[in-house]
């Protein structure tokens, strides 16, 4: 199998990065590509596909990632993601505010899809009133269905279809579940070049691990009925970075403190920890920071 | 013996019905606050997994009438079928009750380590039992109903997910969807 292999969820929607409008997409091209990668089984998924004059339906492709989301949600229930990441977040907002930034403290969900972390931080978080959270993404299909889930149970947070590095009002936190993989090479660099304005990162994904591509793929298999949701989800897995990638990346982009967090040392660390975060934050930050963390700082790499 | 082996195995009949209820409802709401939508899968699991099981009971009943030395050969069958679905039933149960109780390390090797894999080893597990039970049945007719009573249990799930569609957000009061950028230049 290829090194580098191709999620369909990137493939089968587009977006012009300046105006975050769709662009449409070449049903046979992206075909094409994945056959070219060796990819065939995800190749017919997208020859099934809906499209008219070779240009894939918007609404299907959307639809199948919305379900996927949907289902991808339960997997983050069942490894308590927002929990996680609400362990993180408290002793990094206590830092910030022992720092004097000046309130509210913005935390931006990069690629919230669903908006799962941002509305289960609103929903349990308690993580203050000078807290805002804020969940963006550039699918307006996954960020209206956020928006209703979050308006259907009153809870309090914003969902936007924006470039989360660009909005009025800057992050003074940017976290993000499972899009790390996402970006490769200058695009890596790139993404964690955005957070240069904010204070803070916390960003988990999949563990590196030689257990990963074989757990994703049983949970997947249980777990998940689409079979975008199923494909993606082990290719996830075999595209995660190795921390020292994304440490390198974040270090350089940023100019950060950066650490790792829940990296595993052996093969019961990556089925304990199925996620790890790679966490950052401005060299002041870092003392009050490792300070708050409590228990947690164990739990940092050793490459700070 | 005679009592306790049938209703056993219609307690655990019920049980995993009441999780396949579970399952075949997970993955389909988005919601943060969902109990209830669980616990209506639930009883809805719970509900069918009555009915087929008092339907096999039934059927089984109803043959034993008609032949008296079935019941015998049945317990047979049924002693076999436990040992197959006992030791998986116990393990999962420990894995629900570590991942309900424990913090989260604890939880998430618990769903790594028995509840995800035992969901997707259940389709066999069942076809183990059905097939260990029927060897060891005395009869063809016993063997036949044990393959048959098996197989109305793996039929459960995919007749729980007839009709299940996952719960997408309808449009609600937010309106149209902010789209917040600036151009890059």
């Amino acid at each position: 199998m290829p090194s580098d292999l191709l999620e369909i969820s990137d493939l089968i929607v587009d977006y012009d990065v300046a105006t975050l409008q769709p662009r449409p997409v070449s049903r046979s091209a992206v075909v094409a590509r994945l056959e070219a990668n060796g990819q065939r089984s995800a190749a017919r998924f997208v020859r099934r596909l809906p499209a008219s004059n070779d240009t894939l339906d918007a609404e299907a492709c959307n639809l199948a990632l919305l379900r996927s989301h949907i289902e991808l949600q339960r997997l983050s229930e069942e490894f308590l993601q927002a929990d996680r990441i609400r362990c993180v977040l408290l002793p990094l907002l206590q830092a910030l505010r022992d720092a004097g930034v000046k309130p509210p403290l913005r935390i931006v969900d990069v690629g919230c899809g669903l908006g799962y972390v941002v509305r289960s931080l609103a929903a349990h978080g308690r993580l203050g009133r000078d807290v805002e959270l804020i969940g963006c993404d550039m699918n307006v299909t996954l960020i209206e269905s956020a928006r209703r889930l979050a308006e259907e149970e009153s809870l309090s947070c914003e969902l936007k279809v924006a470039n989360a590095f660009q909005l009025e009002q800057p992050g003074h936190v940017f976290i993000s579940t499972g899009v790390l993989h996402h970006f490769r090479g200058n695009d890596l660099n790139a993404f964690f070049a955005g957070q240069r304005q904010g204070h803070a990162f916390v960003h988990y994904d999949i563990q590196h691990s030689v257990l990963s591509p074989w757990g994703s793929w049983m949970f997947h298999q249980a777990r998940m009925r689409e079979p975008l949701a199923r494909h993606d989800g082990v290719v996830s897995a075999r595209r995660v970075h190795p921390t020292q990638t994304l440490l390198s990346a974040a270090r350089t982009a940023t100019g950060f403190t950066c650490a790792s967090l829940d990296g595993a040392r052996n093969l019961l660390g990556a089925a304990l920890r199925p996620m790890t975060a790679t966490l950052g934050a401005r060299a002041e930050l870092w003392e009050p920071l490792m300070r708050h963390l409590g228990p947690l700082r164990a739990r940092l790499g050793p490459d700070r | 013996m005679n009592a306790v082996l049938p209703v056993l195995l219609a307690l655990l009949a019920i049980t995993d019905a009441s999780f396949c209820g579970f399952r075949v409802a997970a993955g389909r709401d988005a919601r943060i606050f969902k109990a209830d939508f669980y616990r209506h899968a639930i009883r809805r699991g719970m509900g069918r997994g009555i009915f087929t099981t008092a339907l096999v009971g039934a059927g089984i009943a109803g043959a034993c009438l008609f032949s008296p030395g079935l019941f015998a050969q049945l317990l047979i069958c049924a002693q076999a079928i436990l040992w197959v679905l006992l030791p998986y039933a116990t393990l999962t149960l420990v894995g629900m009750g570590v991942w309900a109780a424990a913090e989260a390390d604890a939880r998430t090797l618990a769903s790594v380590v028995v509840l995800g894999p035992f969901t997707l080893i259940r389709p066999w597990v069942i076809a183990a039992a059905a097939v260990v039970g029927a060897w060891k049945a005395p009869g063809f007719t016993a063997a036949l109903v044990t393959v048959v009573a098996c197989g109305v249990q793996l039929a459960l799930e995919p007749w729980l997910n007839v009709g299940m569609r996952p719960r997408l957000p309808g449009p609600g009061s937010g309106g149209t969807v902010k789209h917040e950028y600036r151009r890059v230049s």
